[in-house]
């Protein structure tokens, strides 16, 4: 990660002769493989997917015991609040907690490893 | 009372027609037209989103559901909030790097085949109006319960207030109608949920326990609505994936400049909505216990008026003033709800025609952009006729089958597209037209032999086809993938479209 980068700016322009390229996959097969885009993809997927796995199996079992598992539902917690109201009440809390750790991680990696990929793409072909 | 009523409505109406005045006259490009000129901030996207999302289905749906059932509502409410973190996390930021107006765009861009394009269209055109229709027969089902006004009237009246916004002011309208909305809903919401809270000492389980004792334990427990074992699994998979493939969510996220402020939107809206749908297991269940599931079923049988009861039960009571001012607002805000978000479905659909269809299968491009606002608008006319003529035809029928319709199919048709685009390599035009439809056909198929059309002869036993549907969806878009054979040119392609979708590079301007 190169650290002097600026903050992006989104002021980037396409490339004028873009089009010519288009028609040549290696230049974009290069730009994939470049040092850094494949940091920025690695970025993105070690923290999307443990968060993806860990929302969507939480939401699937607790779904599942709704179907299957009445009884354990059932079971009063507080009050007449029951295991399957507590359980959907986890389901709000993870949604937010997992979408503020996404923005927030986001925010600080994504776009500047975004545009020191393009700024890296543009260095290696003046237009 | 009823002239109380009427002035309620007329404000708010006029609230937003004077929106739209004001943004007609910043609306002359295609771009503004469609997409707010891209240049709003996360928290209007936001707010505007949520707007979308907080549906008259939503908004008087849940909390009915919950009144009259209880815990299969709530599963309903917290499967919409689980449904954004798909769409956050693989969809919302990729969609703003390659799209300009339509899912199509984000289509065409990875295939450049008009034929994987007119697919998209198909999958757009058929979701929009299965969502549309239900919400057209909310509307002619509220008018005519609170104005006595008769059901054709407010359909008619709906598609004209809709057409307004939509042809003068566009999208930016549409999403400021949509803001104003949605801060008017979240406000009588929070004051719903204190003056309900102030009932029970701001003790909310004493309303668990209350329904408890008036209803039975079973109120406490899935499966009063949701009959199935399976169908708590495949509705939360229908919300989940499926809302990834609405066409009209979508296009919010192209009226953002870029990938930065499309995540933060979506975090506004999941803690603008989901808050809502929080309370809405609160303001169920003190319309069950206050106003009563007989009062509530006797006003409508699905229970989708509980919340307006409640509303008017904490004003005062029926016939005090504080009452009717209560109902009277809640209505005009839920029909100033449908009103915008048949406006967006509409907006959706004449990109997927004007734009997708006119401007780049039949034209290939060569159109001005006064011709493309142009032809924008006649099919916004067209599209708002023929929802019109649907919500007539819509009365009386079931209106629930076609908003499962519609997610189903968005998670069936649309959303396996969307994925193997902007994630598979191999995937290609054949697989884009498998995956439609497959998708469209089984989800379309499966609803029509399902429990919410047939009743008791259902042949396939789930309310919500999805669980099915969407693994149908997926095969459907491989097998064609495989089918069309291996194309190098496409192939070779899918590294720019994954360089691009994850820097967003030129977007923005």
């Amino acid at each position: 990660m190169s650290a002097t980068l600026p903050l992006p700016t989104a002021a980037v322009q396409a490339e004028p002769s873009a089009r010519e390229r288009d028609a040549d996959g290696r230049y974009w097969d290069a730009a994939i493989a470049s040092a850094t885009f494949s940091e920025l993809l690695q970025t993105k997927t070690r923290l999307v997917m443990p968060l993806l796995l860990a929302s969507f199996g939480f939401i699937v079992v607790t779904m599942l015991l709704a179907g299957y598992a009445r009884g354990f539902i059932a079971v009063k917690v507080v009050g007449a609040v029951n295991v399957g109201y507590l359980l959907v009440f986890a389901i709000y809390l993870l949604c937010w907690a997992v979408a503020v750790i996404y923005v927030r991680t986001a925010n600080a990696r994504f776009d500047r490893q975004a545009s020191a990929a393009i700024a890296a793409l543009q260095a290696r072909s003046p237009s | 009372m009823k002239a109380l009523t009427l002035a309620i409505f007329a404000v708010i109406l006029t609230l937003t027609l004077y929106i739209t005045y004001w943004a007609a006259k910043r609306t002359r490009t295609a771009s503004e037209f469609y997409a707010a000129g891209g240049a709003l901030s996360a928290r209007q996207n936001g707010f505007a989103l949520a707007g979308d999302w907080m549906s008259a289905a939503a908004f008087l749906g849940f909390s009915g559901l919950i009144a009259l059932y209880g815990m299969d509502g709530s599963l309903y409410a917290v499967a919409a909030l689980a449904a954004f973190l798909v769409i956050l996390l693989l969809i919302a930021e990729p969609m703003r790097n390659t799209g300009r107006y339509t899912l199509g765009d984000v289509i065409a861009y990875r295939m450049q085949t008009p034929q994987a394009r007119l697919a998209a269209v198909v999958g757009t055109i058929v979701v929009n109006l299965a969502y549309m229709i239900p919400q057209m027969a909310g509307a002619g089902a509220l008018m005519k319960l609170i104005l006595g006004i008769p059901y054709e009237t407010a359909v008619v009246l709906v598609g004209i207030g809709m057409l307004v916004y939509v042809l003068f002011g566009g999208m930016i309208a549409t999403t400021w109608v949509q803001i104003i909305k949605a801060a008017l809903l979240l406000g009588a919401a929070a004051l719903l949920v204190l003056l309900l809270l102030a009932q029970v000492g701001f003790n909310p389980f004493t309303l668990f326990s209350s329904v408890e004792l008036k209803y039975g334990e079973k109120m406490l427990l899935p499966g009063g609505y949701l009959k199935h074992p399976l169908d708590p699994l495949s509705l939360a998979l229908s919300f989940m994936l499926g809302t990834a493939g609405l066409p009209h969510i979508m296009t919010r996220f192209f009226t953002v400049p870029d990938a930065r402020t499309a995540r933060k939107s979506v975090l506004w809206l999941m803690f603008l909505a989901g808050s809502f749908f929080l309370v809405t297991t609160l303001i169920g269940f003190a319309a069950a216990s206050f106003v009563g599931q007989d009062a509530i079923k006797a006003a409508d049988k699905g229970g989708n008026l509980a919340l307006p009861l409640l509303a008017q039960y904490l004003g005062g009571g029926a016939g005090t003033l504080g009452g009717q001012i209560f109902l009277a607002a809640i209505c005009a805000v839920a029909f100033a709800t449908i009103l915008a978000v048949v406006a967006g479905l509409t907006l959706a659909t004449s990109g997927a025609i004007a734009h997708d269809l006119y401007v780049n299968v039949i034209k290939r491009g060569q159109v001005s952009e006064q011709q493309q606002v142009r032809i924008a608008k006649l099919s916004t006319l067209a599209v708002g006729a023929l929802a019109v003529g649907f919500g007539l035809l819509a009365q009386g029928f079931n209106v629930g089958v076609l908003v499962i319709l519609a997610i189903a199919v968005a998670a069936s048709a649309n959303f396996p597209v969307i994925v193997l685009s902007l994630f598979w390599r191999r995937f290609n035009t054949a697989g884009v037209i498998g995956g439609v439809a497959v998708g469209l056909v089984s989800s379309l198929v499966l609803a029509f032999i399902g429990p919410a059309f047939m009743k008791g002869d259902a042949i396939f036993p789930i309310l919500n086809p999805t669980i099915l549907s969407m693994p149908l969806g997926f095969l459907g878009a491989v097998l064609g993938t495989l089918i069309g054979g291996r194309d190098r040119a496409n192939e070779a392609r899918f590294s720019e479209v994954l360089f691009q979708a994850q820097t967003g590079r030129g977007v923005g301007r």
